[in-house]
């Protein structure tokens, strides 16, 4: 068990980006879902209804291309907001099993995630081995019963997300990724007073960034490529 | 685009385990989108092989590349003691704890063919330790033999040493594990990295620029793979102590090189300014195998916890129990081996013969204890020893492209003198080379002794300085524990 709590002041922004890259055909569905995938753990955004013309070109359904931006207690250019005061709002807490009432604190804590324009769509694995084979990872439990078939999954459907190859050298634009966890320190719940929303311990050992050298707060960025097969069993 | 959320809130989430939910987050994400986005159906044949125990993730053409410019750092808190302005033995040096930050940038995963890059994107070839970044890596992860992720129930045993999930079709306790291929091809992690100490910038509102400490940069690069690696998650077993617990038993293969001297054209010491890294410089470990446990199901775990009440706190890797069942698996000694030297005698003359699929004293003890080594060579068995100044094989240190070698000294004792090793009695056998260097015929053949501690001036004169190969077998890991310590309170 582990429970975590995120106190902020400031406002998070999540922000999806669908596109077609062949036939999209389920744009509002598949809108619809995401949000529902994360109003879990936040509050219910509205969704923007397609056009007549938005929906007359949809044509078909091989696949999607996603964007999603994910924002933590910062602006659009990475600048924190609200991050101030004591204690600072800015902060996330792990509270682990058996350790009640004791948090470990990751303090001035804000930044922001992206990743751009991934590409999903239906496939199906080879049919030829790779020469890495080994179909004792598909068993079950008692170490004889294949979860898949004849412990063979050559053929099955997967799902296939993936990057084109074709980038230029020094493109890296796939993913971006900022965070800053100022100070680390346990907090202790004290009468009525949650750990989490305390600051007794003003020490740290250490802090902790993601970033760029271009600039204070230019996020880390990375390029990916290759294509995941993902395939349950 | 659409807007889901801009309001100010708080949130409490609860997550069985933190990986799971970042996991399910991650995959909520990625796979609802297909499941509604109509793709080919299943067959009910496909429908009724679906078990739903896990995730299988294959990955084909992969490469990944972070920018050269981009860093993941450790920031490190303010001096302490004096005002750290001295230098040398001055009081105002030595009484200094001076701040210390740590960079890595461009974290890269990415092949051993294909085109090759330096961190200037400069090309180079991707099959050389001289080159830090790849092209794509084919099956990274085998589809036929890919990374996995699930939740499952194997068998073990617990703090207080009942077995655990003993009947696999009655399990009584489920654990999260994500496990890497048990095979899978060769390919490169590098990264380089800058040392900064004494730095003044506040890291949150001073550009990297600001505030400048001293500053090494550095270069590290990792050929080969991490097959068979498995990272879990579960409810540590101990009474009073069922915590989040975290096992990761890692397994690496391959080459490793470490150098700090840059290339004289794509030199810079500007701060985070990538640079380039001389082709051959730096300390290599070659041939390397290291299986490291951290971590028994379910009577070992990584926690944490509190130290006093400041703030500080501990990770642990937790102590082996006073507990029969437990510490006899394990330590796993062979029947009739009460002292445990017979067992490990075996072990390590028979270090490359799998067990019996009937003996679990064999599986135990492979299970429990680690092992590290450099080099091809072996105790009885294959491999050359390296030539003194071998540069393919073990661990060597090499001199950077266009420089003059270096005189190696190798200070060997043959005989101890207890008193010191200054001291009448203690015997040292010094390189078969002339004084000053030059002249030796040194592979495979001893040198002069001297009494005391050695001559010095019989040195090597080389390129390359190989230390030879090496093996650590038998590591048994009981008991790890760090503790953080806040600036000024330890």
């Amino acid at each position: 068990m582990l429970n975590l709590k995120n106190v902020s002041v400031v406002a998070r922004v999540l922000t999806f980006v669908l596109r077609s890259f062949s036939r999209l055909s389920v744009v509002l569905i598949l809108c619809a879902s995401s949000g529902g995938v994360f109003s879990a753990g936040m509050s219910t955004g509205k969704m923007q209804p397609l056009d007549d013309a938005s929906m007359a070109a949809i044509e078909g359904r091989s696949g999607i291309q996603l964007t999603l931006r994910l924002r933590n207690n910062v602006s659009v250019s990475g600048t924190p907001i609200g991050c101030s005061g004591t204690p600072n709002p800015c902060r996330l807490g792990l509270e682990f099993a058996d350790r009640s009432g004791i948090w470990l604190m990751l303090k001035d804590y804000y930044g922001s995630f992206s990743i751009n324009d991934i590409r999903l769509e239906g496939s199906t694995l080879p049919v030829v081995n790779t020469g890495y084979q080994d179909s004792t990872r598909f068993l079950a439990n008692d170490l004889t019963t294949c979860l898949i078939p004849g412990c063979d999954p050559r053929g099955r459907q997967a799902l296939n997300i993936f990057y084109p190859g074709n980038k230029g050298a020094g493109v890296y634009n796939d993913l971006t990724f900022f965070a800053n966890v100022g100070r680390v320190a346990l907090e202790f719940d004290n009468g009525s007073i949650p750990g989490y929303q305390r600051d007794a311990a003003t020490g740290s050992v250490l802090g902790f960034r993601a970033a760029d050298s271009a600039g204070l707060n230019s996020p880390n960025r990375a390029r990916i490529e290759g294509n995941a097969y993902v395939f349950g069993y | 685009m659409f807007l889901l959320t801009r309001t100010p809130y708080r949130i409490l989430l609860r997550f069985q385990m933190l990986a799971q939910g970042i996991f399910s987050f991650a995959l909520m994400v990625l796979l609802t989108p297909m499941a509604l986005a109509g793709m080919s159906s299943m067959t009910e044949t496909e429908l009724s092989g679906v078990s739903g125990t896990g995730l299988a993730i294959a990955l084909d053409d992969f490469r990944y590349l972070t920018a050269p410019t981009s860093y993941f750092e450790q920031v490190g808190q303010n001096n302490l003691g004096s005002d750290c302005s001295g230098t040398g033995s001055s009081s105002s040096n030595t009484n200094c704890w001076r701040r210390g930050d740590l960079r890595w940038y461009g974290v890269s995963i990415s092949g051993v063919t294909g085109s090759g890059s330096h961190w200037n994107e400069s090309s180079c070839d991707a099959g050389s330790l001289a080159c830090p970044r790849g092209g794509q890596i084919s099956w990274f992860s085998p589809f036929d033999n890919p990374y996995l992720i699930r939740a499952w129930s194997p068998a073990g045993m617990s703090f207080d040493g009942s077995d655990i999930n003993s009947d696999p079709n009655n399990p009584n306790k489920t654990i999260y594990e994500f496990l890497a291929p048990t095979e899978q091809p060769d390919y490169k992690f590098s990264f380089w990295g800058e040392i900064e100490s004494g730095a003044t910038r506040n890291a949150e509102t001073d550009a990297l620029t600001f505030g400048q400490g001293d500053r090494l940069k550095s270069q590290t690069i990792i050929q080969g793979n991490a097959a068979g690696s498995i990272f879990r998650l579960f409810q540590f077993t101990e009474s009073g102590n069922e915590t989040f617990g975290i096992f990761y038993h890692s397994r690496l293969q391959g080459d490793f090189r470490f150098s700090v001297g840059q290339n004289g054209s794509g030199a810079t010491d500007v701060i985070g300014a990538a640079p380039v890294f001389d082709n051959q410089e730096g300390l290599h470990f070659m041939n390397v195998d290291a299986y490291l446990p951290f971590g028994q199901l379910y009577y070992q775990a990584l926690t944490v916890g509190a130290v006093g009440t400041g703030g500080d706190f501990y990770l642990e890797l937790t102590q082996l129990p006073e507990t029969a069942n437990v510490y006899n698996r394990f330590y796993s000694l062979d029947s009739g081996d009460s002292r445990g030297f017979e067992t490990a005698r075996l072990e390590v003359a028979n270090w490359d013969t799998p067990c019996a699929s009937n003996d679990t004293s064999c599986q135990n003890y492979r299970l429990s204890h680690g092992y590290v080594r450099y080099g091809d060579w072996y105790p009885g068995g294959g491999g050359a020893r390296n030539a003194i100044d071998g540069d393919s094989d073990g661990m060597f240190f090499r001199k950077c492209s266009g420089c003059a070698n270096f005189n190696a000294f190798a200070k060997r004792p043959i005989r101890i003198d207890k008193r010191g090793e200054t001291q009448t009695m203690q015997q040292t056998q010094n390189y078969n080379c002339a004084s000053g260097g030059g002249g030796c015929s040194v592979v495979g053949g001893g040198g002069p002794t001297t009494t005391g501690q050695g001559d010095s001036t019989r040195a090597y004169n080389t390129a390359t300085a190989n230390l030879g190969d090496a093996r650590i077998e038998g590591l048994l890991i009981q008991f790890i524990r760090m503790e953080s310590c806040q600036s000024g309170g330890c």
